[in-house]
């Protein structure tokens, strides 16, 4: 966490850095001092939340500049919404369904993606500069979020993607 | 092939690696845990629902606004 947190420094990033460290911060608070659980809202945890919340960030992208402060807004208002989710569901999801003994395999290539990703980031002349010769993802994906539908059906997809992990994240049952 | 083609070919496979590996798992979850067990698991402490909300939300962010 506070790697990516050096990391996005490098990139004078002022919005990653904060979210970044915010999180490693409250990580550490909860440590100290946790919430007491409590239900997510009503209006949250309905069936059609991310659905409704997936057409609307879709109409935002679809109507709205890429960079723009509606866009950000939306993002930044969908993160909001999934951190008092979060935040109110409190520790102690439950188990998971089946052993999670070989669950190390997943984080092979996602450890090789982050070291590439990191490879590329290193090799170039400065933070904000991209290296042609060893793009990083962003700027290998840029192009093809270029176009405005390409944008919508993944910030669709990211909606529900982001539905379905919360309402496991907010799941109750065999606390510890 | 030039170094870019390769980087892009490297993205390719780890993004093949993990297809395979969700399929695997859905065959034969008792060999590779399926991605919802995993995230389960990660999901009954406190860093970890913190962190999969941070990966899930800051994707989004990162790729959806203009690099």
């Amino acid at each position: 966490m506070l790697g990516a947190a050096v990391v996005h420094v490098a990139r004078a990033n002022a919005v990653d850095v904060a979210v970044f460290l915010g999180t490693a911060v409250l990580m550490l608070v909860l440590l100290r001092r946790d919430l007491p659980p409590r239900t997510p809202p009503r209006r949250l945890s309905g069936r059609w939340a991310g659905p409704v919340a997936a057409a609307v960030v879709g109409l935002v992208v679809a109507v709205a500049p890429r960079a723009s402060p509606a866009v950000q807004l939306a993002l930044a208002a969908v993160g909001a919404v999934g951190l008092v989710v979060v935040l109110r569901a409190g520790e102690g999801a439950p188990a998971p369904r089946l052993p999670t003994a070989h669950a190390w395999v997943w984080t092979v290539p996602l450890l090789a993606g982050c070291l590439l990703e990191l490879g590329d980031l290193l090799s170039q002349p400065d933070a904000q500069t991209d290296n042609p010769d060893h793009p990083t993802l962003s700027t290998l994906v840029d192009p093809l979020l270029e176009g405005r539908p390409v944008r919508v059906v993944v910030a669709v997809g990211w909606v529900l993607v982001g539905w379905v992990l919360l309402r496991t994240l907010a799941e109750r049952g065999s606390r510890r | 092939m030039t170094t870019r083609a390769l980087t892009a070919a490297a993205n390719v496979a780890l993004l093949a690696c993990l297809v395979v590996l969700a399929a695997v798992a859905s065959r034969r979850p008792d060999l590779v845990p399926r991605v919802s067990d995993v995230v389960r698991k990660a999901a009954r402490t406190r860093a970890g629902q913190l962190l999969l909300l941070l990966v899930w939300w800051w994707l989004g962010w990162h790729f959806l606004l203009a690099a």
